[in-house]
């Protein structure tokens, strides 16, 4: 990959991290409130 | 594994505030790695302390130095402290530190929410240990009294300690879950081209694991003590028999997280072994791809494995058979690794470095912990074994000779690549000999005291009891005090000394040893080449 590390690079992987990011905590959110309906 | 071809680095000459403002507003991964590896050293000695008191109470039989109420406070803190304050900071900060420069990256994917994720940390720490302070004010009664653990319904009773123990978990899990979002990411948007996944350094493959645990339980432990908040203050019954709810829940709920913490703690660990092992035998790592395999089979068995540590609550046969077996089966995972650590080493031109001493010394005596862990799991032994000072034996070979002895031996074997300095050999292995004679001390009459039926928890016992008691003290204290050469010795590396070269060990292998020591501000400018 030629252009790695260029500032448009760096742009285009630091957008897709967010992304992944903004997933991730709200699975963790859906998990957290998932548990408050636990029933036996 | 991954080589590159050499790489100059980029000694960028960032501007960046200094002093204070610096730490506060660093977004730099290097700086935050620092930052979590100093906290979690600071931390270790306040935990440190704590169980110290516990010991020196613990010297005779009778009750000498403190009430059994404090006795139960410092337990309980100890554990918190030195599990969310002490070992998952400083492998937090050895992946902020590391896994940028060994994936090639420039820093971590999100800079800004790792400076938010470390300073969640103190704030935290405060509200675990302020309650002490508080009650030389006559303020409340003290800290949490419930062991690390939280059951209910004590902990539904306890006192104001239990709100500040809630909400410092709550935070730290925050800033786990902050954590391990950034390292997910960065591992997967940030390797260097060519950098596949099956190329990934092993430390990096296991913290990614443990990262993907702390997502997928931190929610649980905090949505149980927040359920306890509720039944404390907001009149719910989620843990109150007499209203309907199960005290036993709570046990589950806890354990789910509670399992895999200890995974948490000792693959970030697991994954350093290695590569430790490799640089000092002079040879490639010994079954990487099986490595890999195992650190995957780990994570997925520890969420299904919980209720072992509640075998004696009352449970199905059927229950307690699964869980039983499930538990033993995480040894075949286990075994390949330990096969892979010991092939490594096998043949090769072995050196003796303070950083070898301690993986040696981490092998044998974390041996020892899966090995009693295969009796702990034994559901008839287990009836025996419960909530007896086998346990706390058990576990303190897990977590202190796998734990803590994986992590002192990363400092030892990365220190000089952070500051650009040896530290003193003498003063490591003067460290290493002392922290395993003085650990063994402690911990060994601690098995023959379990087994013999003294109850964990306790500030008194029987004086039957007495001899191995005294033994264990004295060790806990040359334990605790021979950590002080290991602070020292940091101390003096990081103040000056020979300097080191980038490759810092002879046999060490990957792209954080192409960078200069110490490395350059922006870690990977220009991207490495991967072979």
């Amino acid at each position: 990959m030629e252009n790695a590390f260029s500032p448009e690079d760096l742009a285009r992987r630091r957008s897709r991290s967010k992304r992944l990011a903004w997933l991730i905590g709200g699975a963790v959110l859906l998990l957290y409130i998932a548990g408050f309906f636990l029933k036996r | 594994m991954s080589t590159a071809i050499a790489h100059p680095g980029n000694p960028h000459d960032e501007h960046y505030p200094g002093g204070l403002m610096r730490w506060l507003t660093t977004t730099n991964h290097k700086d935050i790695g620092t930052m979590y590896l100093t906290f979690a050293l600071m931390m270790f000695f306040v935990g440190g302390l704590m169980i110290l008191a516990v010991r020196a109470e613990l010297f005779q039989p009778g009750l000498q130095l403190m009430k059994p109420e404090f006795f139960n406070q410092l337990i309980g803190v100890h554990a918190l402290v030195m599990i969310f304050a002490a070992l998952m900071p400083a492998a937090t900060g050895f992946a902020n530190w590391m896994i940028p420069l060994m994936i090639g990256a420039p820093d971590m994917a999100l800079p800004r929410l790792n400076n938010w994720g470390f300073w969640l940390l103190p704030p935290a720490a405060i509200l675990l240990t302020m309650p002490f302070t508080l009650a030389l004010f006559g303020i409340g009664d003290g800290a949490i009294a419930t062991g690390w653990t939280f059951y209910a319904p004590l902990s539904v009773q306890g006192g104001m300690g239990v709100d500040f123990a809630i909400l410092a978990v709550h935070i730290l899990g925050i800033s786990s879950i902050m954590g391990s979002i950034n390292i997910i990411v960065t591992i997967f948007n940030m390797r260097a081209p060519g950098m596949t996944m099956m190329k990934l350094p092993l430390f990096a493959w296991g913290w990614l694991i443990t990262a993907f645990l702390l997502i997928a339980t931190l929610p649980v432990l905090a949505g149980a003590v927040t359920m306890l908040l509720t039944d404390r203050h907001f009149g719910t019954h989620f843990f109150n028999a007499a209203g309907g709810g199960d005290p036993i829940l709570f046990q589950h709920l806890f354990w789910f997280f509670g399992h895999p913490e200890v995974y948490i703690l000792l693959l970030p660990v697991w994954g350093l072994m290695p590569h430790v092992l490799s640089t000092f035998s002079r040879k490639p790592t010994y079954g990487y791809t099986a490595q890999v395999y195992s650190f995957i089979a780990i994570g997925v068995l520890s969420v299904v494995v919980w209720a072992h540590h509640i075998f004696t609550s009352g449970m199905p046969i059927p229950a307690l058979v699964y869980f039983m077996f499930s538990t033993m089966s995480i040894s075949i995972p286990l075994a390949v690794l330990f096969f892979c650590w010991i092939a490594t080493m096998w043949r090769g031109a072995m050196t003796f470095e303070t950083p070898m001493l301690f993986a040696i010394g981490f092998i044998v005596l974390f041996g020892i912990a899966g090995l009693t862990g295969l009796v702990l799991a034994d559901v008839a032994a287990d009836a025996q074994y419960h909530h007896s000072y086998f346990v706390v034996a058990h576990f303190h070979y897990a977590l202190f000779a796998g734990g803590i002895m994986g992590v002192i031996t990363g400092v030892y074997y990365w220190l000089p690549k952070w500051t650009g300095h040896m530290y003193s050999e003498k003063l490591g292995k003067l460290h290493f000999w002392l922290t395993v004679i003085a650990f063994n001390l402690t911990f060994i009459p601690q098995f023959f005291l379990g087994l013999a039926g003294m109850p964990r928890r306790i500030p008194d016992y029987a004086l039957q009891f007495a001899e191995f008691n005294a033994i264990s003290t004295i060790g806990a204290f040359i334990l605790g005090f021979s950590q002080l050469i290991f602070a020292y010795n940091i101390w003096c590396c990081v103040r000056g000394g020979t300097k080191v070269e980038a490759r810092v060990w002879e046999g060490a292998e990957g792209l954080e040893w192409e960078l200069s020591s110490p490395p350059p501000h922006h870690s990977w400018e220009i991207p490495p080449v991967i072979r």
